[in-house]
C-alpha cells in the first residue's frame, strides 16, 4: 500500500497507548471543566435523575489527534492518510460541538456529516500517492466503482456517525460497542494484511477504551454527540482505509438496525427532545421497562425490555452481547473476501 | 438475557447482505454493454440502480420479518400484563 507504517507494531502499538494515555488523563479534567461551566445532561435512566457533565467525546477527539500527530511525526508518506483521518475525526467533532452547545435539526446533522465526509474525496483529488482507489472488497470479490465510491465513501461516513449517535441509550453502551467494533477492526486489518490502516484503527480502539472506563455504569461523564459522531465517522474512515468496508458494515450491524428501527417507526429524522413519547420507562426501583405506547419509537432497548424490565447494567451488557455477535459474522466475514 | 430473535435478526441481515454482494459480483458486474461513452454511462447507471433495488429489497425483507418479531414481542408483554391483572383480582 502506499505507506510507509507497512507492518510495523510500534506504529499501531504507539498509536494507541498515546490515544489511550491522552483520553485517560483528559476526560476527567474536561468532565470537572464542563461541570463548572453548566454543559450537562440529565440522565434520565437513574431514579434520582442526576446532571452528568455532556460532550466528553472532546477527550477522545484529543486522543485521536495526540495519535494522528505522532504518526505524522514517525510516518510523513502516510500524511494524507493521517491528515484526511484527522480532519474527518475533528470535523465531525465540530459538528457534535455545535449539536451540544446550541442543538442542530435532526435532518442538517446527517447533511453535514455527509458534507464532512467530502474531505477526503476533496483531498484524493491533489493527494499522491492517491489516498483510495475506488474498490471496495465484498464476499466473493472486488468491485472498482471509481466514481460512485466518491459518493459512497462521505454517505458511509455520514451513515456511520449518525447511527452510532442514534445508539448510545445508557451508560457506556456508545464507548463499549466502538471498543467492541474498533478491537474487530483491528483484527480484521492485522489477519487481512491491511496494516497501512491498523495504527488509525488502534488510536480509536485506545481513546474509546480510556473513556469506558469513565462512562461505564454509573456514568461520570456522557460522550454527547461530539464523541458518538467523531468516533462513528472515525470508524467509517479508517475502515476504508483499509478496504475493510464490508467488515465495518457487518460490525455496526447492531448499531446499523437500532437506527432503522428508529427511523421507520419515527418514520423519518427526530430530533430526541421532539419526540413526545420515550420508548422505555423507568420504574421506581431504578429498573427499565418498554413503553406500550404506540407512539413511541421502536429502539433496541425497547425492543430487549418488551418482555421483562431490565436494570441499566443488563441493558448496556445485552448491547455488548448482540455487538460482540455482529464482530464474529463480522470476522467470519474476511473468509468470504478475496485477498 | 437476549432474545434469540434479536441475535437472528442480525444474523438474517448478514446472511442478505452476503447474497447482496455475491448477487452484485457474479450478476451485476458481469453486465456489459457494447462500448460507447453514452452506452457506457448507461451500463453504470443500470449497475447503481440494480445494487439500489437489491438494498431496497434487503431493507424491505428485513423490515416485514422485524415488524413480524417485534408485534409478537408487545402482544407476549401485553398478554403477560393481562395475566397478572387477572392473578391480582
Amino acid at each position: 500500500m502506499y505507506s510507509d507504517i507497512g507492518s510495523s507494531w510500534i506504529a499501531i502499538l504507539s498509536a494507541f497507548i498515546s490515544s489511550f494515555l491522552t483520553a485517560l488523563i483528559a476526560t476527567p479534567k474536561i468532565a470537572e471543566f464542563n461541570r463548572r461551566c453548566g454543559i450537562v445532561g440529565i440522565d434520565y435512566h437513574k431514579p434520582n435523575k442526576p446532571e452528568i457533565p455532556e460532550m466528553g467525546g472532546i477527550s477522545m477527539l484529543a486522543g485521536l489527534s495526540v495519535s494522528s500527530i505522532i504518526l505524522l511525526l514517525w510516518y510523513p508518506l502516510s500524511f494524507w492518510y493521517t491528515v484526511s483521518f484527522l480532519l474527518i475525526a475533528l470535523s465531525t467533532g465540530c459538528v457534535g460541538i455545535v449539536d451540544d452547545l446550541i442543538g442542530l435539526n435532526a435532518k442538517i446533522k446527517p447533511l453535514l456529516t455527509f458534507l464532512a465526509g467530502l474531505i477526503p474525496v476533496i483531498l484524493n483529488t491533489v493527494a499522491y500517492p492517491k489516498i483510495y482507489q475506488g474498490y471496495l472488497s465484498v464476499p466473493f470479490g472486488r468491485i472498482r466503482i471509481t466514481i460512485l465510491y466518491n459518493l459512497l465513501l462521505p454517505l458511509g461516513i455520514a451513515v456511520a456517525s449518525n447511527t452510532m449517535n442514534m445508539c448510545d441509550p445508557v451508560n457506556g453502551v456508545m464507548s463499549g460497542s466502538s471498543t467492541i467494533i474498533s478491537a474487530t477492526l483491528l483484527i480484521a486489518s492485522i489477519a487481512m494484511g491491511r496494516f497501512h490502516a491498523s495504527p488509525y484503527i488502534a488510536s480509536i480502539l485506545g481513546c474509546t477504551l480510556a473513556f469506558y472506563i469513565y462512562n461505564k455504569y454509573p456514568a461520570r461523564i456522557f460522550p454527547g454527540d461530539t464523541g458518538t459522531l467523531s468516533i462513528g465517522a472515525a470508524i467509517a474512515y479508517a475502515s476504508a482505509i483499509g478496504g475493510l468496508e464490508f467488515i465495518a458494515l457487518t460490525a455496526m450491524l447492531t448499531q446499523i438496525l437500532n437506527a432503522l428501527f428508529t427511523l421507520i417507526s419515527l418514520g423519518g429524522f427526530f430530533e430526541r427532545k421532539s419526540i413526545s413519547e420515550r420508548p422505555v420507562e423507568v420504574l421506581m426501583d431504578g429498573r427499565i421497562t418498554a413503553n406500550t405506547d404506540p407512539r413511541a419509537p421502536i429502539t433496541l432497548t425497547r425492543m430487549l425490555t418488551a418482555s421483562k424490565s431490565m436494570t441499566e447494567k443488563e441493558i448496556a451488557f445485552a448491547f455488548f452481547i448482540l455487538t460482540g455477535f455482529s464482530c464474529i459474522l463480522a470476522l467470519t466475514s474476511i473468509l468470504l473476501i478475496p485477498r | 438475557m437476549i432474545r434469540l430473535g434479536l441475535l437472528l435478526n442480525i444474523a438474517f441481515a448478514w446472511i442478505l447482505l452476503i447474497v447482496l454482494s455475491y448477487l452484485t459480483v457474479n450478476v451485476i458486474a458481469e453486465l456489459t454493454l457494447p462500448d460507447g461513452y453514452f452506452l457506457k454511462f448507461i451500463e453504470a447507471l443500470l449497475k447503481a440502480l440494480s445494487v439500489a433495488v437489491l438494498l431496497a429489497l434487503w431493507l424491505y425483507i428485513w423490515k416485514k420479518l422485524s415488524k413480524i418479531y417485534f408485534e409478537k414481542l408487545l402482544r407476549d408483554r401485553i398478554s403477560t400484563f393481562s395475566n397478572s391483572l387477572a392473578r391480582d383480582r
